[in-house]
């Protein structure tokens, strides 16, 4: 009963955003996530978050966004450890994967992009408009 | 619209960053270790500082008056200079290599000034400062790190326009000795005052003023010009200019 309501909510947000660029941001500061969501909202994508790597496997699978963006430093299941298993599975490997973090040693830089990342922003540095730019030429629907 | 699946979490950065503070305290010693980790503490909140300024800069659906903006915009710039800070705290070694590695390639100390003034141009033409070239006619082509003297020049004509009132002047002048080349960069601004002199060349130093906004530097820009001169043998030095304003002069060797 529990998979068919999940399946049906799947559905409906799918032909509700039909044609529109998902990305699921995964990132544990609340304000640093409202104030991206808000950014991709208004330039017209749909954005969703998780502050949590299991449940953003979850999410990933079940919703397959076109972009996903990565903080590095989250609780229990680091970003290098999500990105990894990102790109290890099946139906997540095809999604690039923008890491969003303040790590800037150009090792941290290099080793992630060495795991799969599509692009890296480094936070405090980011202007939002090149962050949506990069989201929407790395969904190109 | 859009979607957050969230575990309840507090947030702990503030937490961190005392932990750090009592740590300093029973050692009574700021190492580069800790130095890094607080600045590295700083962009979090930083970061989530320079977004909102972004968002709001937008200005869709918030109806912002042009004061507003004015005010946000002057937010961003100190916002910027505060990530300036944190990445020079957080890349020491690569400041070090920076002021360190010289590669030195012939070139003609003139064309690399003009190129300098051409950049700066909108600033100078926005504070409609008259802008001097009185450029030696010698042009001799001298050994320098061209990519690094373009930022000397850069951070001394940078200060020539912050610290001189709109209106005002700047000369650039070039002139050879048998073994030098010395350019001075002068300007009518509003001078530093003598007990600040001793001062100036050092890490993180800004002159206070009043009338000028110093939100845009971090107080490394003359540091980082005097250590690339010495790292080219040569010198620079400030002298007051008559009857008011700054002059700074760099004397480079023609053969080093």
């Amino acid at each position: 009963m529990e998979v068919t309501k999940t399946e049906e909510k799947i559905k409906e947000f799918s032909e509700r955003n039909l044609g529109k660029v998902k990305v699921l941001m995964i990132e544990d500061d609340p304000f640093i996530t409202e104030l991206v969501l808000e950014k991709l909202s208004i330039d017209g994508c749909v954005p969703y978050s998780a502050n949590d790597g299991k449940v953003a496997i979850e999410l990933a699978i079940q919703y397959q966004p076109h972009v996903i963006i990565l903080d590095l430093m989250l609780p229990e299941v680091s970003g290098e450890m999500i990105l990894e298993e990102l790109k290890s599975t099946d139906n997540l490997k095809q999604i690039p994967v923008i890491v969003f973090s303040n790590k800037s040693q150009e090792s941290d830089i290099q080793e992630n992009m060495k795991r799969g990342a599509a692009e890296y922003f480094i936070k405090s540095s980011t202007d939002l408009n090149m962050l949506v730019a990069t989201v929407k030429k790395f969904a190109a629907i | 619209m859009y979607y957050m699946f969230w575990k309840n979490k507090k947030r702990e950065s503030v937490c961190n960053l005392s932990v750090v503070h009592a740590d300093n305290q029973k050692n009574e010693t700021f190492s580069q270790e800790n130095v890094s980790v607080i600045a590295h503490q700083l962009r979090a909140p930083l970061s989530a500082i320079r977004l909102t300024h972004q968002l709001l800069q937008e200005n869709i659906q918030m109806n912002l008056t042009a004061k507003q903006l004015h005010l946000i915009q002057q937010a961003e710039l100190c916002a910027d200079r505060m990530v300036l800070l944190t990445d020079t705290l957080l890349a020491p070694e690569q400041l070090k290599s920076y002021l360190t590695e010289v590669a030195l390639t012939k070139g003609i100390i003139e064309d690399t000034l003009q190129e300098v003034v051409d950049e700066m141009g909108a600033r100078i033409e926005h504070k409609e400062l008259q802008v001097y070239m009185d450029l030696s006619p010698q042009r001799e082509s001298i050994l320098y790190d061209d990519v690094k003297m373009y930022d000397v020049f850069v951070n001394l004509l940078d200060n020539a326009i912050k610290y001189t009132p709109a209106k005002g002047a700047i000369n650039v002048a070039t002139s050879y000795t048998d073994s030098h080349i010395q350019i001075a960069i002068a300007d009518t601004g509003v001078g530093i005052p003598d007990i600040c002199i001793s001062k100036i060349f050092q890490k993180f130093q800004q002159v206070e003023n009043s009338n000028v906004n110093n939100s845009e530097g971090v107080g490394l820009g003359l540091y980082i010009a005097k250590v690339i001169i010495e790292q080219h043998n040569g010198t620079l030095q400030y002298t007051h200019n008559d009857p008011t304003g700054s002059v700074f002069t760099t004397v480079l060797p023609r053969v080093l």
